[in-house]
Formats: structure tokens, C-alpha cells, sequence
């Protein structure tokens, strides 16, 4: 059964990760993208991580997507690129991955990592939080705070240039344009 | 007024007059094709006279004149209560300098001119046809052009690249270059045209808006208007006085029976007909009730274009009422041609005033309603209030009339300013607003539609006994005895049979205050059986004409809010 | 899924059968009861949609298919949908437009795995219940996306791009909401939420000051995630015509539509279960002899039923006063309630 899930997913993962490069229009890819993710996060829930499958859904699937989709959009249909890929650039990608893959393969099959078996427990929202706020904490403190200062970053990013590019046109006490669209997309 | 006024204009300009005239009290003003400008800034910027309201531009053909087009400015101040009608005449081919400089409503005024005579306005910014469609060839309006010739015209007009027009600088891409083009030449991506309309929900009618969107602010915008455009001037031409009044019933057709009203007006002013006192007081009557019945689809359709949707209901639901009483006093519920020249078609009905007030109940308890749903809600507010707000100098420049206007704090009504029909004697109040924005014109309607139901109370009340026609021979049937049994009689019968109505030659502008602002005629008759020339003042023509302005920097919510709460109706507004 | 498994272990005809071929089964069997009571429900909520708002605009609605009230009505529309004529914009993408209603209906329907309809009515009963039913709804604003995108039509696009930007919005807002409660209760699986409020009235979570704040912001919060008045701006049809779905027609179009009031049901019934007492009557003497499903479904049904007042009642807001009301107000008082919350529970103990 666990196996047959694996490899169920697994397949489809792959399939949907190479159709992602394959595609030329970028929205297409974009949701090729989204399956694949859908696809690890059933990796993830079967090998019993339902913390990390949720959150590879909410936040790969559905957030971080759904601004790829925006900026796409935004940029307008006419963009989208159609050019045949650069064959340097090409082989330098076809290198890089297997150059990567084949790490992966030593690594797994010289057993210098210990793979050692976890309980079902292991992967529950409680051993999770536990971790990251008790050994991981600072690192979890940090990357919480890398965060917050992307994000007044971005918003002061939008915020600036609303501002500079609307204040010509925008009648006083007229209502402001979408700056918080804006806002939303940077953040 | 109107002698004091010609006097100063004698004094100011004499050689420059033409003629000078005030037939039927309209005062008007004929001057050289070269002065029309200075004369008409005379006009607005004068203490005395201060015409700050172009009302409207005619144009009138006389094929057989050396100078055959006559261009008539229609001026108004509503500070000094001057009536001004300022002529020139214009030879095929000539042009007049334009006044979009000194009133911003001259701008579609003389593109109209333009499109239906073919009469060049000298430095318009935007010299293109309005009405018609811009592959139509010909101008209709001119006399030697065949009533019935029709054109097939299919591309639909760029309005935002619109360029061929020589001057044509609405969209004014130079000026933004860097924003709005990119190196290509073609209109950089992060600003999106779209079209809102002809078919969109929230064009009521058939109006086209083309904007250009910045994420969802509207950085530009034109509109283009004219898709149902009947050319009803013209009909009017081909039909007999009589003949006219169901064609006036398609211009405002959510009001039609004020409409009638104002159209028998403006034929009885230039006929010095008086009206028997139940029929003027039963044209008071109807003509409120159309604004109510104009103020309840205005309003509850502008709800809707904000979202709230119920109200629509509420107000429909009572409107319905409304139009059972007006399906058994005319007939019809929408194309009612109730009124005659000289009268009314025909007397109320049994019952009439209990249907009537049962309806008002209805109406009240729909007020009522939608008062209490939207007034105080803070979503309501917060989409109303601030949006598309005008104001009160802005407005009157633009041509603003009706509750638009005084939504801007104007509390200009001609019920109060010319009273006709008896107005005079009426009780009721002139509600106006503030800001002009979406939110004061909502409530200024809703509170018309009070005030309309105090003065239907009051004429309910007042009504007297009495004929509905005026027994004048010019325009009344003879009684039957009398045709059969006096030569004299069956004559009369067979002339206005035959021939209709005989108007005395000369040209008035009859006004009365329609649902959505003054709903004029200007007529220039000969004499004959048909009218030489109609034109019809459209309150929603000037108001229409300031929404790509008013709507600029606002987002399309916005724009959809305004264009709902300025009760654009195509019929007239395209006519 | 359990009790669907040891129902087929002990029937007859699959005593032969592989251990995982039964669970398949089990799991057929499962995914189409939710299926069907989906489909069927959807419909339910659409003709009370429409008789709702019948009777709120002093009109009947519906009166004629199946004598009574028009209840049949949209099984009449559904078949309407099936008959009519697919039609495809030209130039519309045809792989997205064709999943885009797809994956809206298979994000609301997902969700239905984790409600715990009682004690032991529950599709799965995950750890990470709450979580997994945001997850999978943000599903749904992929399908907007693809429909709007997918359409070739700047109506929809723009409708698209307002569903994104306002449900990845009021996502925020949404989960934070619950955390309070979550803080009490120490679980995220919806069924034990619902089971700390065992007991009566009182004890639901709603009765609590802090939690009922928390309730507050989650009900307007799923009113915007769900795309209802007064947030339906992807859609609004007076201004963007019919939003992300213009273009679609028949069958296609129909699955948006059971999506929406899918998902209506959905985050109704999350709500009961966390803040309205789940399966319970409120009264403990009662809640032996009342059929779990049914208080369940009652009270899920009383909040669409409060959606549908909701839109039938207010206008719409815009773009920028909804992204104002989730950043501005929703997100800072969400947050602020968590930390007094936080705040009360470590000093009290």
C-alpha cells in the first residue's frame, strides 16, 4: 500500500516537474508547478510528515503560487516568452542537475547518512513545534525576523513608488489606486 | 430682464448685432459669424448678465439661405435668472470659432452641431461626430439629406488611438510618452485598455467607455455614445405636432410621461395656447409622477452597480404600483403619450386618486427601506461618499442641471426658478447636497421623490372640475354637432385632420424641469403643419459628456458607482 | 474511512479480498458519499440561495419545479447545464480553461474530508485538520486563477487577479483567528476542537470573550474567502460582468457554482466546529438521544443561511477598502487578540 502510494505520487511528481520546463507558456508551467507540489505533499503525507504536507499545500501550492500566477499576469500576455532555450544554457542546466542527482545517488548509497527509521510521531505538528522552539530557536527566531524585514522592505518598495507614479494624476482625497494590491503581491 | 438684457448687448456690441428679438419673452440675440465668441464671453462674464449655464447648441438649416446654417446657443444664469438665445449663421463650409474654452459643455454641444450639419467649430479640441457613427457619410440633420437613407456602418471607433482626427488630443499620449509608450510605440503593458460597454451590466442603455486601466485606476478614459441614436430631430421633422408626442415618449422612457408634458409645453408656449386649469393641474400630477418613478429606477440601479442588490427590489416593487396606475390612466405603462397639445388624452380615470396614493404608500414604504438599508451603512457610505463628487462651479460649466446639480449645493429647479404649470402655488422644497458626490445625489433623489409626493398630495387635493382640452379651434376637434351641421365646423374638422396642428411661424425654447434636470425644446417652426426644426435638450447629454473627466483617477468601482448615480438614459441621451 | 473498512471487512462477499484492495474500496466508497452529499448539498444551498433572497426582496423565487416551493429547481438547472452548448472563447488556453472549474470544485470538495460531522462521522480524522482545510480552500483560488487567466478575457483576468490578491489576503487573517482556540484547546483536528465543547451551552468557544472576537473575524474572513457579498469581487456583475467566470457555460459553469456553495458549507462548518459547539446541542441531556450529523449539519446550515442574509443585505466594498479591512483591521486585532489571549493564559497558568 505504502509502497504503491509512492510510487503513484512519486511518478506523477516527476512527470509534472517535466512538464513544468517543458511548457512554454508560463502560466501553464506555473500549474504543472502547483501538481507537482500537490504530488510531494502526498509524498509527505505518507511518510506520515501530514505537518509538512499541509504546509507544502498552503504555502508552496497556494501562496508562493498564486504570486508567481500574479506577477505573471502582470506582466501581461504579450511577454510571454517563446524563444527556443539558449543551448549553453541549456547544458549548463543539464550538467547542474546531474552533477546534483548524482551527489544525491553517493550520498544515499554510500550510507555514510544515517537513514535510521521514525516513529509515526515523528512528523506531528507537536514534534515539529517542539523542535523548532526548543533546538531550532534561534535559527526559527532569525529567519521569523529575515522575514518581517523582507517584508516592510517590499511594502516600503510599493509604497514608494505608488506614490511617485500616482501623485501627478491622483486628484487630493480621491481614493488611492491599488496600492494595497500592491502591497499584497510584494508582501 | 430679457429688454434690460438686449439693451446692454445693443450698447455693447451694435454693429455687431444682427437682429434683435424677443418673441414669446425669449429673448435672442443674432450676431456676425465673427463675433460669436466675444459676444458669448460678454455674456458669461458680464455682472448683469452672467450666463454661467450654456444650456445647449442648435444648429437649424435653410437650404435656401446664402448662409444656410444657423447656430443657436441656448444661455442661462442661474445667478441672475438672464435668458439669453444668442444666433449666428454660418455659409456650407465655414467655420464658427468654438466656446468649449468658456463653457466645457459647448464641447459635445458642437460636436453634435458638428456631426448632424457638418458646421466646423474653429479650435474644438476634439472635432469628431457624436451621434452618428464616425464612417457615416453626410450630416443628417441637414435638410437636403433623404429622411429615409440609411447607411451601413460596421468598424467600431479606437477610442483610446483614435489619431486620424486632426486635434484629436483626448487621450494625449505625447505628453506621457515615457508612462504610456514603451519604445515600440504601443501602449506599455502595465496599463490595460478595456472597454466598458456597449454591452457591460452597468451601462444602462448602450453607452461605450473606453478606459485605460493602471492596475484599477482609470488613467484615461473616452466614451462614445450615439449606439441608440433614432435620429427622433429628425422624424420630428416629418411628422405633424401631434404625431411627435409618442416619439417623446422614447427619449426618457423611464420618465415618459414627463416628457409629454414637456413636449406639449414647449408646442403650447409657441401656440399662446392656455390649458384648462384640471388638465394643468393633472400634468402636475403625472409629471411627478414620472420623476418618482425616474428617481426609483435611477436610485435603485445605482445600488445595484455598488452591489446591493435587494433595493433594486424594494423600489421596483413599488414602482410596479406606480405603473398599474399609469397602465389605467394611459394605457400603456411605458410609452404613455398621455398628454395632447391643448390638453390631455384623456381625463382620470374612476378611482384614480385611491390607486394613486395606494401606490405612493408603496412608494414611501420602499423609501423607507432602502433609507434604512443603506443610509447609515458603512459600506454604503464608504463606497458613496467622496466618489465622483463635482462641484457646484465644476457642475455648471459641465451643463449639470436636475438633482446632479444640486447635489453640488445649486438649488437651481426650474419648478422654482420659471415656474410653469402652476408650480408657483405649490408647497414643496428643493433638497441639495453638499459635495456632489454619488452619496449626495442618492439622497437628493430620494428626497425629491418625497417632495414629488407632497406636491402630488397637494394637486390630488386642489384638482378641479372642468374640461381637459382647451376648446381653442387651433388645436381642438370640433364637437360633433358642429361638423356635421356647420360648413365652418367640418372645416375646421378636416384641416386639423388633414393637416394637424398649424404653429404660427418663429422658434421658442419651452423648458420644464424633467426627473434627471431641464428638459428643453427649441423649436423654430414655419408655419406649416410639421416642425421646421425640434431640438431636444437631453438633461443627460451635458452630464453625460463630463464622466470621462469625472471618472479619471477614480477605480472602475468607482466609475461604475458614478456613472449609475448621474442616471444616464440612452434614449434621450442618444436620441 | 474506518467504519466504511470494517463494514466491508465484515460483509460477505469481500471476505477473499487483499487488505488493499479493501481500503481502496473503503476509500471509493468514502470519496463518493462525500461526493454525492456534496452535489447534493451544493444544490440544497443554491435553492435556498434563491428562495432566501426571494423572500428578503418581497418576491417568491422559485415556485414551480416539484410543486412544492420549487424545491427541484436546481436539479432543473443542472440539467440545463448538462444540455447546453459547451462554448470556448477563441483563443482561450484550453488546458487551463478546462481544469480551472476542476480544481475550484475538488478544493471545496477536499475539505469535506476533515469535518467531523460527529463523533465518528468523519472522512479522516487528521491531526492537522483545521490547517489541511485552509490548505486545501487556498485550492480554490487556483482554479480562479486558471478560469481567469484561461478565458482570454480582461474581465475575467481582473476578476482572477482580485480573487488572488483577496483570498491569499484573507487567508491571514483566517487562520489567525482560530489560533486562540487552538492555543486552548492544544489540537488542530477539527473533531477534538469540537469535543472540548462538549457539554453546555456555555462551554462552546463562542461564549468566550476573546474567542468570540476570534469568531467575529473568522466569519467576515470566510465571507471574503469564499468570495461572498460583501467581498465578491472577483465576480461582481456589475462591474466586471461575471468576473473570472464569464466565459464558462453548461457543465463547466455549474461546477463553479457547487464549488461556491461548497465551500460556503465548508467554512460554516468549520466554524461550528470551532467555535459553535461542533456536534453538541448545548444541552447534555439532549445531545444522547439527537443524531450527531444532523445537529451538525443544522448549525452549518444556519451560518450559510447567514452568508446568504449577509449578501442579500449588504452592498459590495472595493478592491482597496478590502485589502484596508483585512491588512488594516482584521490582521493587527486577529494578532492583537492571540497576544492578549497568550498573554492571559500564561499568567493565569
Amino acid at each position: 500500500m505504502q509502497g504503491l502510494f509512492f510510487y503513484l505520487f512519486g511518478t506523477v511528481a516527476v512527470i509534472s516537474a517535466l512538464l513544468t520546463i517543458t511548457r512554454r507558456d508560463p502560466v501553464t508551467s506555473a500549474f504543472w508547478l502547483i501538481f507537482c507540489f500537490l504530488n510531494v505533499a502526498a509524498l509527505f503525507a505518507t511518510l506520515s510528515a501530514h505537518l509538512i504536507a499541509v504546509l507544502q499545500i498552503l504555502i508552496y501550492a497556494g501562496a508562493i503560487m498564486v504570486f508567481f500566477l500574479f506577477v505573471t499576469m502582470f506582466l501581461g500576455k504579450e511577454k510571454r516568452s517563446a524563444e527556443r532555450p539558449n543551448p549553453v544554457v541549456f547544458g549548463v542546466g543539464v550538467l547542474t542537475v546531474g552533477a546534483i542527482a548524482g551527489g544525491l545517488m553517493r550520498l544515499v548509497r554510500s550510507g555514510s547518512h544515517d537513514f535510521g527509521e521514525v516513529g509515526p510521531e515523528h512528523g506531528t505538528i507537536e514534534a515539529v513545534s517542539r523542535l523548532l522552539l526548543s533546538n531550532y530557536l534561534f535559527a526559527f527566531e532569525l529567519t521569523g525576523l529575515l522575514l518581517t524585514v523582507a517584508m516592510v522592505g517590499a511594502v516600503l518598495l510599493a509604497r514608494r513608488e505608488a506614490k511617485g507614479a500616482r501623485a501627478t494624476r491622483t486628484p487630493a482625497g480621491a481614493p488611492s489606486g491599488p496600492a494595497g494590491v500592491e502591497e499584497v503581491a510584494d508582501a | 430682464m430679457t429688454a434690460k438684457s438686449l439693451e446692454l448687448l445693443q450698447q455693447r456690441f451694435g454693429a455687431e448685432l444682427v437682429e434683435v428679438d424677443d418673441y414669446l419673452g425669449d429673448a435672442s440675440v443674432t450676431v456676425r459669424k465673427s463675433a460669436v465668441h466675444e459676444v458669448l464671453a460678454f455674456c458669461k462674464d458680464e455682472p448683469t448678465l452672467r450666463c454661467d449655464l450654456l444650456l445647449d447648441i442648435a444648429g437649424v438649416d435653410h437650404p435656401e439661405r446664402e448662409e444656410r446654417f444657423e447656430v443657436v446657443y441656448l444661455l442661462r444664469s442661474l445667478q441672475t435668472g438672464t435668458r439669453l438665445r444668442l444666433k449666428t449663421t454660418v455659409a456650407d463650409g465655414d467655420a464658427v470659432s468654438t466656446v468649449s474654452d468658456l463653457w466645457r459643455s459647448a464641447n459635445w454641444a458642437e460636436r453634435e452641431v458638428y456631426d448632424l450639419y457638418g458646421v466646423r467649430f474653429e479650435g474644438h479640441p476634439d472635432p469628431r461626430r457624436i451621434l452618428c457613427h464616425h464612417e457615416f457619410e453626410g450630416h443628417a440633420l441637414r435638410k437636403d439629406y433623404p429622411i429615409g437613407k440609411g447607411q451601413m456602418c460596421y468598424v467600431p471607433e479606437a477610442l483610446l488611438t483614435d489619431q486620424q482626427v486632426e486635434g484629436s488630443h483626448a487621450l494625449d499620449v505625447e505628453s506621457r510618452s515615457g508612462q504610456l509608450q514603451n519604445v515600440d510605440g504601443e501602449i506599455a503593458s502595465d496599463l490595460l485598455a478595456i472597454n466598458l460597454g456597449p454591452s457591460h451590466p452597468a451601462m444602462h442603455g448602450a453607452l461605450r467607455v473606453e478606459a485605460l486601466l493602471d492596475g484599477e485606476t482609470i488613467v484615461d478614459a473616452r466614451s462614445e455614445i450615439g449606439y441608440l441614436h433614432r435620429c427622433f430631430e429628425k422624424e420630428a421633422e416629418d411628422h405633424t405636432w401631434q404625431q411627435i408626442i409618442p416619439y417623446t415618449d422614447r427619449l426618457n422612457y423611464v420618465s415618459a410621461l414627463t416628457n409629454n408634458v414637456a413636449y406639449v409645453h414647449a408646442v403650447e408656449k409657441m401656440l399662446q395656447l392656455e390649458v384648462p386649469e384640471r388638465a394643468r393641474v393633472i400634468r402636475v400630477i403625472v409629471s411627478e409622477m414620472g420623476r418618482i418613478m425616474d428617481h426609483l429606477v435611477c436610485v435603485g440601479t445605482n445600488l445595484v452597480d455598488i452591489g446591493a442588490l435587494t433595493n433594486f427590489w424594494y423600489f421596483f416593487n413599488a414602482r410596479e404600483y406606480m405603473y398599474e396606475v399609469v397602465e389605467r390612466l394611459c394605457g400603456e405603462r411605458l410609452t404613455t403619450s398621455y398628454t395632447r397639445i391643448g390638453g390631455l388624452y384623456r381625463d382620470l380615470y374612476e378611482g384614480f386618486e385611491s390607486d394613486l396614493r395606494f401606490a405612493l404608500t408603496k412608494v414611501a414604504e420602499g423609501v423607507k427601506d432602502v433609507t434604512g438599508l443603506v443610509q447609515r451603512n458603512r459600506i454604503f457610505m464608504d463606497r458613496a461618499i467622496g466618489v465622483g463628487a463635482m462641484s457646484a462651479e465644476d457642475a455648471i460649466d459641465w451643463g449639470w442641471t436636475g438633482p446632479c446639480l444640486r447635489s453640488t449645493g445649486v438649488d437651481y429647479d426650474v419648478r422654482k426658478a420659471f415656474p410653469y404649470l402652476g408650480y408657483e402655488t405649490y408647497d414643496f422644497d428643493i433638497p441639495v447636497g453638499e459635495n456632489g458626490d454619488c452619496y449626495d445625489r442618492i439622497l437628493c433623489r430620494i428626497e425629491e421623490i418625497h417632495q414629488s409626493m407632497r406636491i402630488i398630495d397637494q394637486a390630488l387635493k386642489r384638482l378641479p372640475d372642468g374640461p381637459i382640452q382647451s376648446p381653442d379651434r387651433r388645436v381642438a376637434l370640433p364637437p360633433k354637432d358642429e361638423v356635421y351641421n356647420s360648413i365652418e365646423g367640418m372645416m375646421n374638422h378636416f384641416k386639423l385632420v388633414f393637416e394637424g396642428i398649424q404653429v404660427p411661424a418663429g422658434e421658442a425654447y419651452g423648458f420644464i424641469e424633467g426627473a434627471n434636470g431641464e428638459l428643453g425644446f427649441y423649436i423654430v417652426s414655419d408655419g406649416s403643419g410639421n416642425p421646421y426644426r425640434m431640438k431636444v435638450r437631453p438633461p443627460c447629454f451635458p452630464i453625460f459628456s463630463s464622466f470621462t473627466e469625472l471618472v479619471k483617477g477614480q477605480m472602475v468601482a468607482d466609475a461604475i458607482a458614478t456613472l449609475g448615480g448621474l442616471n444616464i438614459i440612452a434614449g434621450e441621451l442618444d436620441r | 474511512m474506518e467504519a466504511f473498512q470494517q463494514m466491508l471487512s465484515q460483509a460477505g462477499w469481500a471476505q477473499g479480498m487483499q487488505p488493499w484492495a479493501l481500503s481502496g474500496l473503503a476509500m471509493l466508497f468514502a470519496g463518493g458519499t462525500i461526493l454525492g452529499g456534496v452535489a447534493v448539498g451544493a444544490m440544497f444551498f443554491i435553492w435556498t440561495e434563491r428562495k432566501v433572497a426571494g423572500y428578503i426582496q418581497s418576491r417568491y423565487g422559485p415556485m414551480y419545479v416539484g410543486h412544492f416551493h420549487g424545491v427541484l429547481q436546481s436539479i432543473a438547472d443542472g440539467v440545463k447545464l448538462l444540455l447546453k452548448e459547451d462554448i470556448w472563447p477563441t483563443d482561450a488556453d484550453k488546458f487551463l480553461f478546462r481544469i480551472a472549474p476542476l480544481l475550484v470544485f475538488t478544493g471545496a470538495f477536499l475539505s469535506f474530508v476533515v469535518l467531523p460531522f460527529g463523533p465518528d462521522f468523519v472522512g479522516a480524522s487528521l491531526d492537522i485538520g483545521l490547517f489541511y482545510a485552509f490548505a486545501t480552500s487556498s485550492l480554490v483560488v487556483m482554479g480562479v486563477i486558471a478560469a481567469g487567466w484561461g478565458s482570454n478575457n480582461k474581465w475575467s483576468l481582473y476578476g482572477a487577479m482580485r480573487g488572488a490578491a483577496q483570498v491569499i489576503s484573507y487567508e491571514i487573517p483566517l487562520g489567525l483567528a482560530v489560533l486562540p482556540v487552538v492555543m486552548s484547546v492544544g489540537s488542530l483536528n477539527l473533531g477534538t476542537l469540537a469535543e472540548a465543547q462538549r457539554g453546555w451551552l456555555w462551554s462552546w468557544h463562542l461564549f468566550n470573550p476573546i474567542f468570540f472576537v476570534s469568531f467575529v473575524i473568522y466569519l467576515i474572513s470566510s465571507l471574503a474567502e469564499v468570495n461572498r457579498v460583501p467581498f465578491d469581487l472577483p465576480e461582481t456583475e456589475s462591474e466586471l460582468v461575471s468576473g473570472y467566470h464569464t466565459e464558462y457555460t453548461g457543465m463547466k459553469f455549474a461546477f463553479f457554482f457547487l464549488g461556491e456553495y461548497a465551500d460556503m458549507f465548508v467554512v460554516s462548518a468549520i466554524a461550528v466546529s470551532v467555535f459553535l459547539g461542533g456536534w453538541y446541542t448545548g444541552i447534555p441531556a439532549v445531545d444522547a438521544f439527537v443524531p450527531a450529523p444532523l445537529v451538525f449539519i443544522l448549525k452549518s446550515v444556519f451560518l450559510v443561511f447567514v452568508q446568504i442574509w449577509l449578501r442579500w443585505t449588504l452592498p459590495r466594498l472595493r478592491v482597496d477598502q478590502l485589502m484596508y479591512v483585512c491588512w488594516k483591521v482584521f490582521i493587527p486585532l486577529s494578532l492583537a487578540n492571540l497576544f492578549i489571549y497568550g498573554l492571559i493564559r500564561s499568567m493565569v497558568g
